[in-house]
């Protein structure tokens, strides 16, 4: 049980309280889900009951946390690290050796587990999660996943009685996170384990979740209680959650198959779609000559063959998503693109033009690439100076006025004068797109842009994302995020394994690939709806020809209990 | 045994003998003739490392990047340290810290600097070539969280570094840098400190969250803080008495008790943090015959140079340049640093 009592807390750098009044309690056993939007407080909660903060992070504490009877903030960290077990975000930067035995061990030992245990244990916890055949493998040559579950091991080695963990999906592909995240579920039943994990992508968990703790931000105390009930209460959630809400159902659908069930009972499984938006660009493209042409591309790093004979055409004022699993190929290609790989064979060509010659510097005044990190491209003390240096490094006049306008358009105006590295994800993000934005490139390579962006900005990118393509530039998008992907674009590429499996329209193309679907796919197939507004749509039509309009008011025997007050204190 | 990995020919402590031995070396003597000697057993014993004799097989530490502070250290020093009497030019002006006579001692000391920094160099590489991260952690003082978590970061660092370099080059030229010249070059500086300090506060919240070094309940606080007192108080003594040029046994003897003092309260204080060692290696005859070479030129060197302070090592090109000195049976002393090599070979 983790309980808190009041708990309020404000980073000494701060001048507003992060979290405040948060008054609740996660019952063991259970699996909590903490959401909310960036910089609301997810990462510092969850430090929180590990005694991370305060001890590492300094600050101001009020209330009091209780953790199965033992005070984190009294305890510290290394006491704390017996019962909980805290998975970092990015499994990487966690590890401390090379080999994922020695990496467990390492834990154990310093827990002074005795020797013959220490290797039982191991055993254990690598067979529990599916992936005793890399007891001996360095960490380097691991997949995303693969790293996620060593890391997990890591933790669960000590058998804690609590798993806490920061956003452990926000790098695996739909299928990876699905995979783990049904893992986490089996072994917090197998070892009655308490799980509270962090998370933006709601979609991927609220099936696997009984406990939602929200944090609203702006001082806000948290909401905590049944997920359905505080589901209701939130201004933002998945598609399924969302149509429920619409068409005012109760209990809430949490999953496609309780969506499903949903629209069955309602009489709406089926509905009569009249796109707008599902006219094929491909016409057009034949048309127009492409802006950015990739002819045979092949790249191989030692052994691996990361691309193979990818062939691709980008059109003004087109933006192209390219999905596939973790490892497929998708960045190579945007770095071969840029000349940060080297190509074994084939051509790149922008309009028309050869770019083999052209060195990656020079490159990049028609190519903008932002990479999975914005970190990666912030150097300056200033967002303003920011766009200066990119002036200067591409020898561009150093128009003050011009870089506040381009400012402007990225709704980073009032922040000019702020260091970048202190802004939230989004904005963050903003600055490094401006960054490559000053040349006005023709083409826009983005890598994962949506990787721990809340809803609020994702939709935001989005809506920056038209306005680029409605004045003519050509966008590539590397994601795993579906949805994202279904409100922006028209055409979709699924790379495999270094090839080109698929391309054509968004809905087309996943309806023919084994890869995961949108909700609202899931919930419509072959009906090619992509939204949830174009689903209201139809639906609105649909009620207003029945006959008999009470048969929206059709109750689901899904579950019985979401009208119970939350449980808060 | 994990995969990639061949067998460590030699236990951890043996390393760790053979480097403290060849640090003190190039700290104990500035006759560049001996430190060519050392150069060339480490650079020897360095290239079997890299060839696979000692371990298996990452592209070495090159020869040309170590050799290369030789001459800087040599520019530096002439450009800064205006001292000597054999003057090779006068850099005319006044430009601060620049201007001044250019003397071939100044150049001559600074080339030897630049050899013990190579040195050390090529040492370091064969050690963290030969020492393996979990041997490496079990070394440090459980005693002292905080140096344990240092050390680790320390030791994780290196490749993360490399990986951290790589990146912000690549964002630079993302940034239309085209990393020619020296300022465009520094511009990779900045962003990389930023991140490597975010990367080592990253490291060391992960192994606090992980219980690293956790010690069981602290008794004998009082204890504690009373010897490491009375030892500061033998150290203190001991550099006071050489201050005042007291006989050189009294204050090996307040160093001494300094050293005594401390080495035990860092042996009492580690007995209270309970680890275990999941994979140990034994401690065989050919790591005891290995190490016995490095163990014999340390002490021998500890007796002679800091204890007796023999100076027989001792030499400095100011204020004239002179020939160093060099005894044979000194520079044989040297190759003691070889014994891994030796061992390896025969045994």
């Amino acid at each position: 049980m983790i309980r808190f009592s009041n708990v309020s807390f404000s980073y000494s750098f701060h001048q507003r309280w992060i979290i405040r009044g948060a008054n609740f309690t996660i019952p063991s056993g259970s699996f909590c889900l903490v959401c909310g939007a960036s910089g609301s407080g997810k990462s510092t909660l969850l430090r929180l009951i590990n005694g991370l903060v305060p001890h590492f992070s300094g600050g101001i504490l009020q209330g009091e946390i209780d953790v199965n009877g033992a005070n984190p903030v009294k305890a510290g960290p290394e006491q704390m690290s017996r019962q909980v077990g805290f998975v970092f975000q990015d499994p990487e930067t966690q590890f401390i050796l090379d080999c994922v035995e020695d990496e467990i061990a390492f834990n154990l030992e310093n827990a002074a587990i005795p020797v013959p245990e220490v290797g039982q244990r191991i055993t254990d916890t690598l067979q529990a999660l599916g992936i005793l055949h890399l007891r001996q493998r360095r960490l380097e040559s691991l997949s995303g996943g693969e790293k996620q579950k060593v890391a997990i091991a890591t933790v669960l080695s000590l058998a804690p009685s609590i798993l806490v963990l920061d956003e452990p999906t926000s790098q695996l592909d739909g299928q990876s996170a699905e995979e783990i995240l049904t893992l986490i579920q089996n072994l917090a039943r197998q070892r009655n384990l308490t799980i509270v994990v962090a998370e933006h992508r709601l979609d991927r968990l609220l099936h696997f979740t009984d406990y939602l703790v929200y944090l609203p931000g702006e001082e806000k105390p948290p909401l905590a209680g049944d997920t359905r009930y505080i589901l209701l209460q939130m201004d933002t959630a998945p598609p399924v959650v969302q149509l429920g809400k619409w068409l005012g159902v109760r209990p809430l659908p949490l999953s496609v198959a309780e969506g499903r069930q949903m629209l069955q009972n309602l009489g709406l499984a089926r509905l009569n779609h009249r796109s707008s938006t599902s006219q094929s660009t491909h016409s057009r493209e034949e048309a127009t000559q492409a802006i950015l042409s990739l002819e045979n591309v092949s790249v191989v790093f030692g052994k691996t063959q990361a691309l193979c004979g990818v062939s691709l055409q980008l059109y003004a004022s087109q933006i192209l998503c390219l999905m596939g699993s973790n490892g497929a190929g998708k960045t190579t290609l945007l770095r071969a693109i840029l000349g940060l790989a080297p190509l074994r064979e084939g051509s790149i060509r922008l309009l028309g033009e050869d770019l083999s010659t052209l060195p990656t510097w020079k490159r990049a005044r028609l190519i903008g690439y932002l990479p999975q990190d914005p970190n990666a491209l912030l150097f300056s003390e200033t967002v303003l100076e920011e766009i200066l240096l990119t002036c200067r490094n591409h020898a561009l006049p150093e128009d003050v006025e011009k870089a506040r306008s381009l400012l402007e358009r990225l709704g980073l105006a009032t922040y000019a004068d702020r260091y970048p590295r202190d802004l939230s994800v989004g904005e963050r993000q903003r600055v490094a797109l401006g960054a490559i934005l000053v040349p006005q490139p023709l083409v826009l390579l983005l890598d994962e842009p949506t990787r721990g962006l809340d809803e609020r900005a994702k939709s935001g990118l989005s809506k920056l994302l038209r306005d680029f393509r409605d004045k003519g530039m050509a966008i590539l998008i590397v994601t795993h995020d579906v949805e994202f992907m279904l409100t922006l674009t028209d055409r979709l590429c699924i790379l495999e394994n270094g090839r080109l499996v698929g391309d054509g329209m968004p809905v087309e193309v996943l309806q023919t690939l084994d890869i995961p679907q949108a909700q609202v796919l899931q919930l419509f197939p072959d009906q090619g709806f992509r939204t949830v507004e174009e689903v209201c749509q139809a639906i609105d039509e649909a009620l207003f020809h029945m006959p008999d309009r009470s048969d929206r008011q059709v109750s689901l025997v899904c579950h019985s209990d979401d009208n119970r007050p939350p449980l808060r204190e | 045994m994990p995969e990639g990995h061949t067998p460590a020919p030699f236990h951890a402590w043996v390393w760790l003998t053979w480097m403290t031995t060849i640090l003190l070396c190039v700290s104990l003597t500035r006759n560049p003739l001996y430190l060519v000697v050392v150069w060339l057993c480490v650079a020897i014993v360095h290239a079997a490392a890299g060839m696979g004799e000692l371990a298996g097989g990452n592209a070495p530490f090159p020869f040309w990047l170590s050799l290369m502070v030789v001459p800087l250290g040599a520019i530096f020093n002439a450009l800064t340290v205006h001292v000597g009497e054999r003057v090779i030019f006068v850099l005319p002006g006044e430009i601060p810290l620049l201007s001044g006579i250019i003397t071939w001692e100044a150049v001559v000391y600074g080339a030897t600097n630049g050899l013990a920094l190579s040195v050390i160099l090529l040492a370091f590489w064969v050690f963290n070539h030969n020492v393996s991260i979990p041997s490496f952690l079990r070394m440090l003082p459980r005693a002292f969280h905080s140096v344990a978590i240092v050390g680790s970061i320390a030791i994780t660092f290196v490749p993360l570094l490399q990986r951290e370099v790589r990146q912000i080059q690549e964002a630079q030229i993302i940034r239309g840098n085209n990393l020619t010249g020296l300022r465009n070059k520094l511009a990779l500086l900045l962003p990389l400190l930023v991140s490597s300090l975010e990367h080592a506060f990253q490291l060391a919240e992960v192994m606090t969250a992980r219980g690293f070094l956790r010690s069981s309940a602290s008794s004998h606080q009082m204890l504690w803080r009373g010897a490491f007192l009375v030892g500061f108080g033998f150290l203190l003594g001991g550099w006071l008495s050489r201050f005042w040029g007291l006989p050189v046994l009294a204050t090996n003897f307040l160093f001494g008790g300094a050293m005594t003092t401390f080495g035990v309260l860092i042996y009492t204080a580690s007995r209270q943090v309970r680890t275990t060692v999941y994979r140990s290696t034994a401690f065989r005859l050919r790591d005891a015959l290995a190490m016995s070479g490095c163990a014999f030129l340390l002490i021998f060197l500890i007796f002679q140079s800091l204890i007796l302070e023999a100076p027989f090592l001792a030499y400095t090109p100011y204020p004239v340049l002179t020939l160093p000195p060099f005894d044979p049976r000194v520079a044989c002393l040297f190759l003691g640093t070889l014994s891994p090599l030796l061992v390896a070979a025969f045994l």
